[in-house]
Formats: C-alpha cells, structure tokens, sequence
C-alpha cells in the first residue's frame, strides 16, 4: 500500500503499523550527528511525527494501524537561526 | 487578484510629496510582494549609477498576499533597496505587526526616495499622509525615538526606528521595530540616516479582501493548532516557545557549525556549556515574546537584574551570540546580551558586528592594530568588556577605528592593510553570518551566489538541510545523509532551489522560523492560494522564486555585479581547522560548484540568465 512520507509516496505493507514506518525512517537518521547527540542527551531522536495533520503522542505509534493515502511528515526538534 | 490592493504609496521627501500609484495585477502574480515586490520596483525605478546613499535609491518597505490573515508567521514583512554594504539590490525581512498595520492602510508598499531637508519621520494614518519635523528625535537611540514617535502620535500605530548607527551611516545598520525586530544584514537603516529619516509610523482599518475567506480562516486555525501542538510536543529545552534561536548552540556544536575565534577554531566547549539552552533561559531571565499571530513565539524579553551587564529588553538570537560571544571568545551570556541590546539600540546588525570585531580582535593579536589605534581597550580574545565598549565606539562612529568599523570589515581591512584582508571573513563587502561553511560546503556556494542580499544565510539557507534537518520534499529534496554535507553532488540544485525558496518565502510574506515546527510548503501553497486566488500548484510556487531570483540577478548585474566578485571569497574558506567534527575539511572544488549552480539555473558560465532562461519564465519584459 502506498502512504505519503513528507509529500512523496513510500510503499508498505498493507495493515502495517506506524512503529514500522517509524523504525524505518529513525533508521535512516541514525548516524546523524545531531541525532547522536540528541540520543545521547535524551535517550531517544525526538524526531516528531504528524500524521494527517495531527500530531502523533509517543505512546500512540504502537497502536496505529496505517491506511492507504495517509498523510505522514516528520519534523526534527531543532530550531536554529 | 486578492489578497492585495495593487497600489503602493510613493513618498518623496526632497519634494515632501506623497502619492499612490496602482500596480498591476502580473506584477504580484510574478513576484509576490514583500522582497520580490521591492525588486520590482528597483528594477523599474533605479536605473544604473544609483548607489545606496544617493537620493535616488528606493527603500521600499512592503507586505505580501498574507498580510493581514491570522496565520502563525504572516506578521513578516519586507524592505528592500540598494543596500550600502554590498552596493546592490538587496532585502531584508522583519517581523511583528508594522506589515500588517501597513497593509490596513490600504497599501501593499510604502516606497521612500529622496532625501529630506532636515530629519523627518513619516506618518501614515489610513489615507491621511505627513512628513513631520524629526529634529528632535535625531540623535535618539532607536528604542527612544519609537517611544517618542508612539507618544506623540498617539495609540494604535506601528512604528519602525533606526538609531545614531543609521544616522551616522554605519554600513550595517538596520530598521527596528517594537524594540525585537529588525532588518538586518544590509544596511538599510543607514538609507533612512541618508535620506535624513528618523522613523515611519503607520495605521490602517481596513481589511484587504481575500480570495476565499472561509477557506483561508479554517487553514489558519488547523496551521496555528498543529504548529502550537508540535512545538509543545517537545522536551522542553526544544521548545521554540521556552528558548528561541538560543537552541541551537548544543546542536551546532556536535556538527562543526559554530563560527569560533573569526572562523579559526572547530570548539569552543566553555561557550557551548555557558551560551544557549538552560543558561541562556536562566542567566537572561527569558520569557517568550510573540510577534501578532504568532504560535511559535521564538523572540525572548530578557531581563538581567544586576552587575555591569544589568539590562531589560531584547534577548540575542543564536546569530547574536555566536558572532559576539563564540566568534570572539567570549562566554559571558549577560555580557553578549548586553552588547547585542546595545547594539539593537544604535541599530547595528549584529552578525556584522561580531565579525568586524573579530577581524579587530585578530588584527590585535597580530599587532595589526595597537592599544593607541584601540582607545587604550584591549581587543583580546574573551573580553567581554572589550565587547560592550567598542559597540559603543563603533555605534557614536568615534573618530578612528570606531568609524572605520562601521564600515565594514572590507573597507577596513584594505585601508589598514598589513594582509589583514586575510581575515577579514567577508564577501561583496558584507560579513558572513554564522553558519561554518566546513560543516556543510554547500553554505560556501550559498555566500558565493546569493543574489538577494550579498552572502546571506537567510535568502538561500540550506545550511538547514544539515543543521536544522529542513527539507523540501515537495520540491524534490528529502532525507539527506549526512556525508553529503561535504560533498558537490546535488548541491547546485539543492542551492538554487533553497534561494528559490526563501524568495517565496520572503515574497509572500511569511516566517522562515515557522519550519521548525513543521510548516511546510503545503501549508504556503494553500495558504497564498486561500489569499490570491491564483490556484497554483507547486510547480507554479517554483517558478515564482525562479523568477524572482532572475530578477535579483538582472539587478545584480545592472548595479556592477561581475563574474569574479562570486569568487573573491575570503581566504579563510580554504583555511582548515583542527579540531571539531570539520577538522580539515575546506570546501575544495567550490570554484566548479559555482559554474555548476549557474548552468544548474540556466545561466551562462559568467552568472547571466540567458534569452532562453528568461524567455522560459515569461521575462522578456518585466510586467508592469
């Protein structure tokens, strides 16, 4: 099935769950030197996902099961000038 | 097309005349409003030979189609003119409410010529215009010439200031606005100083018609909750809404970004542990201080309560501290503070401060300049009272190096000489801001090629797509690996597409900073398009920065640009460093990357569009 991830189609299985997806997509992340340091510091990426529009809760990823179409953008926690 | 009043109101102040002039419908379906609208009018006013402090520049002060809807971010507006920095086209974009004020006056810009008689500001109530007598006011401080102006022009107006540094033409001093914003970078407070004017206020009631009101008031509350929503989703020493900018110091130190001791050091870990983050929040006493509409609220009321650096007001912006605190060694929060809201006071940018300063310092340790070329001040690294007193030096233009400062680091390396031009970190006569081109090369061909204001981090910021981890999926750039911060591949389209970007951007007119709680070009798209009516789609969003950018160019060219000047860059881009995660890494191969930007755009290998470019994007003649 194909869902959207930042505006461009990304294919998964059909019932998939967002962990999927997110464990997919913290993998691609994973030797970014900022996200070491957030990992490092905090334990986790602190990358944010929303999905359809709606911010997505940490304990929620779990539970959701993903649909044709939707609508999935990540955003970093860091904010710079 | 809506979401605009298709008139500008001209001032002229060697004739003390004001005048509204229509502007057609293609002009804003061209270039938008805000910076894409000042171009315009350069292009159409400003014929060659016009420098920055001739009466003849235009400083044009403009809103876009957003101005005046309640989106978090929409409270930006523009300004643009010659700037006396780099002595080109250039724009500079400003936040709180002045735009939208400007806009319910029935204006979608405000274009000043001329040059007064004796000091003026301007007053632009609705459709009632007047030039009134700002002798008084002129030797003020930025911050109290707005207070007068409010006091005694009454409630209800914004107004815009610049300080002595405007006056006495620093070549980077800017405009300020409610004592927290500021067009920075380009020196367009010093055109106010030329043209002998002290301050614009401006208040309007009327609402521009938009396309689809309904339709833009349900976008608005679903942007302004998500961005709300994410931002407090974070921890919160990610909040934008806890901390601002000043968050960015813990990130950019891993990745190598920091500018530290005039670019010559990879770290700098007491700075890191002492500026930003909790410090910041602590030291300062930093509470949020929202722009009109805003969510985000990245601006920050500081207020330190006691010893030599005891103040209240404006917090510094990473750009603030890294340029006057890591670039000089410094690591006194309170002081960087003090200094930045000094240096907000005269109106001095502050990246360009922190760089002249830098060059001073070096030039000090190298026994370049002495105690009796310093005013006795010390000008070694970390000292912070050195900081503070030569910010007044430069902001009074005291006579001798004070003065020359304020000219910038290039004018004054070339007249102190002694190979001090080597460390003079500068391009085209403008300091470059705060971003390490080791870090990501790609920020090297950004400060080569920048069209819209000279060596600029904000009119072509890709250094984000590493640092700040900003894509532009819809525009065909996504997740990018990490190596390639430090690679050529891609990087042509990656910087036209970004200086495209920040054109629309800063054309429409909206916050950069609004990203960062995952604003997204969807959101602009939909949102101009609620606005104008233009139902573009993303492809037409493109082309819309295309053309603006070969607008920038055209004007580039018609003010003196050549070829070389986007290969002068300062030495020290090929100097390494030896610390850090960029421990020897220099952007080799940027001479290529440059001509490969230009083919990437459709120019010809000196930086021209050609025929076809412009033909392509319907610029055969400029509308209007």
């Amino acid at each position: 099935m194909r869902i959207l991830v930042n505006g461009n189609p990304e294919e998964i299985e059909p019932g998939a769950r967002l962990r999927v997806l997110v464990d997919r997509l913290e993998a691609r992340v994973r030797d970014d030197p900022m996200i070491v340091a957030l990992i490092q510091k905090t334990g986790k990426s602190q990358l944010l996902y929303i999905l359809n529009g709606t911010v997505v809760r940490a304990e929620e990823i779990d539970r959701i099961v993903l649909r044709e179409g939707d609508d999935l953008r990540y955003v970093h926690p860091f904010f710079g000038g | 097309m809506k979401g605009v009043w298709n008139q500008i109101l001209k001032i002229d102040l060697t004739e003390k005349k004001a005048a509204v002039e229509h502007v057609p419908d293609p002009v804003y379906a061209y270039f938008l409003g805000g910076e894409g609208l000042a171009a315009w009018v350069l292009w159409k006013e400003c014929p060659r030979g016009v420098t920055a402090f001739d009466p003849a520049n235009r400083l044009t002060l403009a809103a876009g189609p957003m101005q005046g809807i309640r989106q978090s971010g929409a409270s930006k507006w523009a300004v643009g003119g010659i700037s006396p920095s780099i002595q080109m086209n250039a724009g500079s974009a400003i936040t709180h409410a002045f735009g939208v004020e400007m806009k319910q006056a029935g204006i979608d810009a405000v274009v000043i010529h001329g040059r007064a008689a004796k000091p003026v500001y301007i007053v632009i109530d609705d459709d009632r215009v007047r030039i009134k007598d700002a002798s008084r006011l002129w030797g003020l401080d930025a911050y109290e010439a707005q207070d007068a102006i409010q006091e005694k022009e009454g409630d209800g107006f914004e107004v815009i200031t610049t300080g002595q540094a405007g006056e006495r033409l620093v070549r980077y001093a800017n405009i300020q606005t409610a004592k927290k914003s500021f067009a920075g970078r380009c020196g367009f407070g010093a055109v106010m100083g030329s043209k002998l004017l002290k301050g614009v206020a401006v208040r309007g009631t009327r609402r521009c018609p938009i396309h689809d009101p309904a339709g833009n008031d349900a976008l608005n509350k679903a942007i302004n909750r998500r961005l709300a929503e994410v931002d407090a989703s974070k921890p919160e020493e990610f909040r934008i809404s806890w901390l601002g900018t000043a968050m960015a110091t813990a990130l950019f130190a891993p990745q190598g970004n920091l500018p530290i001791k005039n670019y010559r050091l990879g770290t700098f870990p007491e700075g890191v542990a002492k500026l930003g983050g909790r410090p910041y929040v602590e030291t300062l006493n930093a509470k949020p201080w929202p722009c009109k509409y805003c969510v985000i609220q990245c601006h920050n009321k500081c207020e330190v309560k006691s010893g030599p650096y005891a103040y209240k007001g404006k917090g510094p912006e990473y750009e603030s501290f890294a340029m006057m605190g890591f670039n000089l060694l410094i690591d006194d929060q309170a002081a960087v503070a003090y200094a930045g809201e000094l240096a907000n006071r005269y109106s001095m940018d502050t990246i360009s401060l922190g760089a002249v300063l830098a060059w001073a310092f070096e030039c000090y340790e190298k026994g370049v300049l002495t105690r009796e070329d310093t005013y006795g001040i010390e000008l070694t690294w970390g000292n912070a009272q050195a900081l503070v007193e030569m910010t007044r030096k430069i902001g009074e233009r005291a006579p001798g190096l004070g003065y020359l400062l304020g000219e910038g680091c290039k004018t004054a390396s070339e007249r102190i000489g002694q190979g001090s031009e080597d460390w003079a970190v500068q391009m085209k006569g403008q300091e470059i801001a705060a971003h390490n081109w080791r870090a990501q090369y790609i920020s090297a061909l950004n400060y080569c090629t920048g069209v819209a204001s000279g060596p600029n981090h904000e009119r072509g910021n890709s250094q984000h797509i590493w640092v700040g981890h900003r894509y532009l999926p819809e525009w065909g750039i996504d997740h990018v690996d990490n190596e390639e911060r430090w690679s050529w591949e891609k990087a042509a389209e990656r910087n036209a597409k970004f200086h495209d970007y920040c054109n629309v951007i800063n054309s429409s007119v909206h916050c950069k900073f609004q990203e960062f709680a995952g604003y997204t070009l969807t959101d602009l798209l939909a949102t101009i398009n609620t606005c104008t009516g233009l139902a573009w789609t993303q492809e037409d969003l493109q082309r819309c920065g295309d053309r603006i950018t070969n607008l920038q160019k055209l004007l580039n060219l018609r003010y003196g640009w050549k070829r070389e000047d986007d290969f002068r860059y300062p030495k020290r881009f090929m100097e390494p460093v030896s610390d850090g995660v960029a421990a020897g890494r220099v952007p080799v191969g940027l001479e290529q990357a440059i001509v490969d930007y230009y083919r990437y755009r459709g120019w010809d290998d000196d930086g021209r569009p050609t025929a076809q470019k412009l033909s392509e994007l319907g610029m055969e003649t400029i509308p209007g």
